[in-house]
């Protein structure tokens, strides 16, 4: 449901402005987006409820798998039972806009390589905690950000769940896979990539945190290759 | 070969620590070589459920408290190499400097984001004798102190509960109250077991940002044993 409403928003804030980018655009889509996600996936939410509303079996689930506490507070606001979090992002070709609310990690590497996050870790994100679209004013938990993509940056963007990241000794080991792929999409080819990252996820989890992986990566094709050959990172 | 992308992996770290009164009460009917006694059994059932989740890295601490406060075991060990070394009773209860002891070990660094909730088990027959509520704050302050699962063990009928309910701080985790060796033993291996277990799996579900206590689903403590009058504390 996330999904279907982060997309549908974004893809509306396209049609009404294809073409802008710059400075200019982020106060736009930040006073606009956050509230517009989470006022439509409530709405969404409460429409599911009204046509399919939560047993008691179902709230005997939450009280035994997660306490009374739990079980009180879903009884209190069933739209928790729909709790999610949301990464998304609108690649334009004038620029690429970036949703975030919870946890996971978005990744802009440049054509050399550089790879950064669009905006600082929070901080309070730890364990296994994270702000949804559930909370109260969840749309002041959004962030949000504008690149413009005229310079042929970023070469390619990540998007992953926090299984992946915490899988990683290091942040800097975690940071390494912007540049690690897209150095091998360049030489190897965005196929052959595709073919091996099952294997590379689950391996990464295997040997890391164990959480369940997803990961997203948009490649511009037009970048060129400026990566020194055979350097280790 | 071509490598998969990114550093080096590594399961996530789990730090388990216990807190121990060594105040001279203790070492009245055999309490504190009941406890020595206890921690040492446990050990191999940490060992077990830590082997069962390689997506968690055991490490275990331990912290005395009387006169003062200290490390009794102050590296990060992991469960493999952890040997108890027993605990001598004498002094007063200065259980708030435990908390400070602890809160300083549970900042970031040197603890990492990446960590899962650490375990803090606290064991006491007597009252603070120090600022306890003060140095408690302190810790609760703290994101990691804040989100670690706490559970207090209460040795004897004379054991002062308010101080562990307010360490607990979560009205669903009760204190458990041990009248005698064998429930200590009990107590003791079910905080190294089936808390241990429950701080160790991955997460499965994010829980959302409650701004409250633990974030790990505490399993039911195990009924308290009646005992003969004679061997009651």
């Amino acid at each position: 449901m996330a999904v279907k409403v982060a997309t549908g928003v974004l893809h509306d804030f396209y049609l009404q402005h294809p073409r802008e980018e710059g400075p200019d655009l982020q106060p736009l889509a930040q006073g606009l987006i956050p509230r517009l996600l989470v006022e439509r996936w409530r709405g969404s939410v409460v429409s599911h409820l009204h046509e399919t509303p939560l047993e008691a079996s179902e709230l005997q689930n939450v009280a035994e798998k997660v306490g009374l506490a739990a079980r009180r507070a879903l009884e209190a606001d069933n739209v928790l039972a729909y709790g999610s979090t949301v990464l998304a992002a609108l690649a334009t070709p004038a620029y690429l806009l970036l949703v975030q609310l919870g946890d996971g990690d978005c990744l802009l590497v440049s054509p050399s390589g550089k790879t950064t996050r669009p905006w600082p870790r929070d901080a309070r994100l730890m364990g296994v905690e994270t702000t949804s679209l559930c909370m109260p004013e969840a749309w002041k938990e959004v962030r949000l950000a504008v690149e413009p993509v005229a310079d042929g940056s970023p070469a390619l963007l990540l998007l992953c769940t926090d299984g992946y990241s915490n899988s990683f000794r290091e942040e800097e080991g975690f940071m390494n896979v912007g540049r690690d792929f897209l150095e091998l999409i360049r030489s190897e080819g965005i196929a052959w990539v595709n073919d091996r990252l099952d294997a590379w996820l689950a391996e990464t989890t295997e040997r890391g945190s164990g959480d369940d992986v997803s990961v997203g990566i948009l490649w511009r094709q037009d970048t060129s290759s400026e990566l020194p050959v055979g350097k280790n990172v | 070969m071509i490598r998969r992308p990114g550093g080096e992996l590594a399961s996530r770290p789990l730090h388990f620590i216990w807190i121990c009164d060594c105040s001279g009460s203790m070492q009245s009917d055999g309490k504190i070589q009941s406890l020595n006694n206890a921690i040492r059994e446990a050990i191999p059932h940490m060992l077990r459920v830590a082997d069962e989740n390689p997506h968690a890295q055991v490490f275990v601490r331990a912290v005395k408290f009387s006169d003062g406060a200290q490390w009794h075991v102050a590296q990060p060990t992991p469960i493999a190499d952890f040997k108890w070394m027993d605990l001598q009773a004498g002094g007063v209860t200065d259980m708030g400097r435990a908390m400070q002891v602890v809160a300083e070990q549970l900042k970031i660094p040197p603890m990492s984001e990446r960590a899962l909730p650490p375990v803090l088990v606290l064991i006491s027959d007597g009252q603070p004798t120090d600022d306890f509520s003060g140095s408690l704050a302190e810790l609760l302050n703290i994101p990691w102190g804040r989100r670690a699962v706490r559970i207090a063990i209460a040795i004897g009928e004379d054991a002062d509960h308010e101080p562990l309910k307010a360490f607990i701080n979560n009205p669903e985790i009760p204190v458990l109250q041990a009248n005698n060796s064998e429930a200590l033993v009990n107590y003791i291996k079910w905080a190294s077991t089936a808390v241990l277990k429950a701080a160790s799996s991955p997460a499965s579900q994010s829980q959302v940002m409650a701004g409250g206590g633990s974030n790990v689903q505490v399993p039911a403590p195990p009924p308290m044993a009646s005992a003969p009058p004679e061997d009651v504390w």
